[in-house]
């Protein structure tokens, strides 16, 4: 099974960086057989709109070298680029993470999301300002914004997410990415999908 | 211990050049090959390739100027460039192949300008196809890896001094993560063993110079027997370059035998090739989307197989003609256009089928340019098109595209349009 995963954001917030280090837990984890991770290309530019794509796959090597148009799961980590098209965008019993101040049912009422939909949510902006996870005047928000995936991603432990997140950044600057990241996880609220998606 | 690492393809190409102990490196960044460069910068930097000259240079032309220049000199050289960087390169490509150089060079491909775009289609690799350069292709970021240590080996063997091509697709191959296994040095220096040059410029005593001017007959040097005239050399530059078929062939086998990973026969890839009747002909990254075409397709009960060629020159005409032999049609993809007439990978193998006892019929369509995504989807309903026309071996300079957006172009619907 391939798991297709978009995220989503602005130009300096990491939606890139969160992408490579998703593909790189589940890398590490040793529980995949095959991951990839891309970005859409040439159009990072700062506060314009960024996607970027990660694809797990169990049981087969990745062939597909297309654009993920339907995600498994679409993960949004700067609220203010939330389009109807792109939540209509997930596939069915698929599953939406959110940064925001809201809960997951006033995320579901208010975008009009359907019942098989997971959707998982937690004030990640809150905790970077409230921790100071700040760097030139940005929110870190991707980090902690990928950690919750290890509430939906099957095979994938919160440990993995951090140890890619540790790589990345090296031990010292993850430090507070790693606080941070713990602290989202923890206060997420999530609505579960009815028929399936989400795991306990 | 070999390592698997999360590698984008420019990295394995450099980590590829690592493994194979180069000797110098001169490239000017363009997007989207600057970061192989720039990770070899970094190995040089931090010590990891001690015997590894960084030469610094203001432009592409005189990249490859450095880098035949010091394969002259007798070293394994590298770099790399993509679309207009490449173009810029052009006027030395064949001073390399001419002089006989083992230069390699990735390409990150990239469509060429104008109008301006820095996305991946093949048409900078195409271009490149007259210089006597070995031209070998990637799916994916190990086949990088590896296909660069294969480009050495090739390219330096005794039998076949010339330059090779390792192309790979811009961004989605160059940008993006996935494993690869980068081996130890001890089994890469087994596999490639250090470079014996036929050349060394340095060597005064004997060496006097590359490249001289050659007559249009052989001149008479008395005492020295008969010159050969710019005819004869061009003459083994091509038998060299045909004769290169079989040493890629035996370097991938031994190349798999060390390593255990293989590519079909070195020179074509085949995916479910066996009792398949008709087949795709793709490269790169056309290839990869289209091993999902064929699984899609086989689900409708098409016996589709995909022919995914490796190595384009030396073009292995003798190894097409036997793998198409029982098919009945090849719908061929190509990621750019010989302008003016329709895909080059299409004609190239109408030529190498041409007269073939069982010629199949061949139906080429134009994809993915200047980045457009190609889905599966698109290359599957393209198969199923071609097999419903009639006969499509009639010359159609009107080539076919897939996935192109003219509905949303109101200025194209005026008469005459385009």
């Amino acid at each position: 099974m391939i798991t297709e995963i978009k995220v989503s954001g602005r130009g300096g917030l990491g939606a890139v960086t969160g992408a490579e280090i998703l593909a790189n837990a589940a890398f590490l984890s040793k529980n995949f057989k095959d991951v990839s991770s891309f970005p859409t290309f040439g159009t990072e530019r700062r506060g314009a709109p960024v996607h970027a794509f990660t694809r797990l796959s169990t049981d087969q090597t990745i062939w597909t070298r297309q654009q993920i148009y339907n995600p498994d799961i679409l993960v949004v980590i700067d609220e203010t680029i939330l389009t109807e098209d792109l939540i209509k965008s997930i596939k069915p019993n698929g599953t939406f993470v959110l940064n925001t101040d809201k809960c997951a049912q006033e995320i579901v009422d208010l975008y009009n999301i359907s019942d098989d939909i997971t959707v998982v949510v937690s004030n990640v902006t809150h905790e970077c300002y409230k921790y100071n996870l700040i760097v030139g005047g940005v929110p870190m928000v991707n980090t902690p914004s990928i950690a919750l995936l290890a509430k939906v991603v099957d095979k994938l432990d919160l440990k993995y997410i951090e140890q890619a997140i540790e790589e990345q950044l090296g031990k010292s600057k993850a430090e507070l990415n790693l606080k941070v990241a713990e602290i989202a996880f923890e206060n997420a609220d999530m609505r579960k999908g009815k028929s399936k998606g989400g795991k306990d | 211990m070999p390592s698997i690492k999360l590698l984008k393809g420019n990295h394995a190409a450099a980590y590829a050049c690592k493994s194979a102990r180069v000797g110098m490196v001169a490239a000017y960044p363009i997007t989207p090959q600057s970061p192989v460069v720039e990770k070899i910068s970094e190995f040089v930097e931090a010590g990891e390739l001690p015997g590894t000259e960084f030469v610094k240079v203001e432009s592409e032309q005189s990249a490859i100027a450095a880098v035949i220049a010091a394969s002259a000199t007798g070293s394994r050289v590298f770099t790399a460039s993509s679309a207009n960087g490449l173009a810029y390169m052009h006027e030395l490509l064949p001073w390399a192949a001419g002089t006989r150089l083992p230069v390699v060079l990735c390409i990150a491909s990239r469509a060429l300008a104008a109008p301006w775009s820095v996305w991946t289609d093949h048409a900078d690799v195409f271009a490149t196809r007259d210089c006597g350069w070995i031209t070998m292709f990637a799916e994916n970021n190990q086949e990088i890896y590896d296909t660069v240590l294969t480009a050495y080996r090739v390219a330096e063997d005794p039998n076949v001094y010339l330059p090779a091509f390792c192309a790979y697709d811009g961004y989605i191959l160059s940008h993006t993560l996935m494993p690869v296994q980068v081996e130890d040095i001890e089994k890469v220096d087994q596999f490639l063993p250090p470079l014996k040059h036929h050349i060394n410029l340095t060597d005064f005593e004997h060496v006097k110079g590359v490249g001289p001017v050659t007559l249009p007959d052989p001149p008479d040097r008395g005492e020295y027997g008969y010159a050969p005239g710019y005819f004869e050399f061009r003459f083994s530059m091509q038998r060299s370059l045909e004769h290169s078929l079989s040493v890629i062939k035996q370097a991938h086998k031994e190349f798999s035998e060390i390593f255990g990973r293989s590519y079909g026969n070195g020179v074509y890839k085949t995916y479910k090739m066996e009792d398949a009747e008709v087949a795709i002909f793709a490269v790169m990254s056309v290839a990869a989307e289209s091993r999902l075409a064929v699984d899609f397709l086989r689900e409708k009960g098409i016996k589709v197989g995909l022919v995914s060629l490796k190595v384009f020159r030396p073009f292995p005409s003798e190894d097409l003609r036997e793998i198409f032999k029982d098919i009945s049609n090849v719908v061929v993809f190509d990621r750019e256009i010989g302008y003016g007439w329709e895909g080059v990978l299409s004609y190239e193998l109408k030529a190498a089928l041409y007269k073939s006892s069982t010629q199949p019929d061949i139906k080429g369509y134009i994809v993915g340019l200047g980045g457009r995504d190609i889905t599966y989807q698109q290359i599957a309903k393209g198969v199923q098109t071609a097999l419903t026309m009639e006969s499509v071996n009639e010359n159609p300079i009107q080539t076919d595209f897939i996935g192109l957006q003219l509905d949303k172009l109101q200025f194209l619907k005026r008469e005459g349009g385009y």
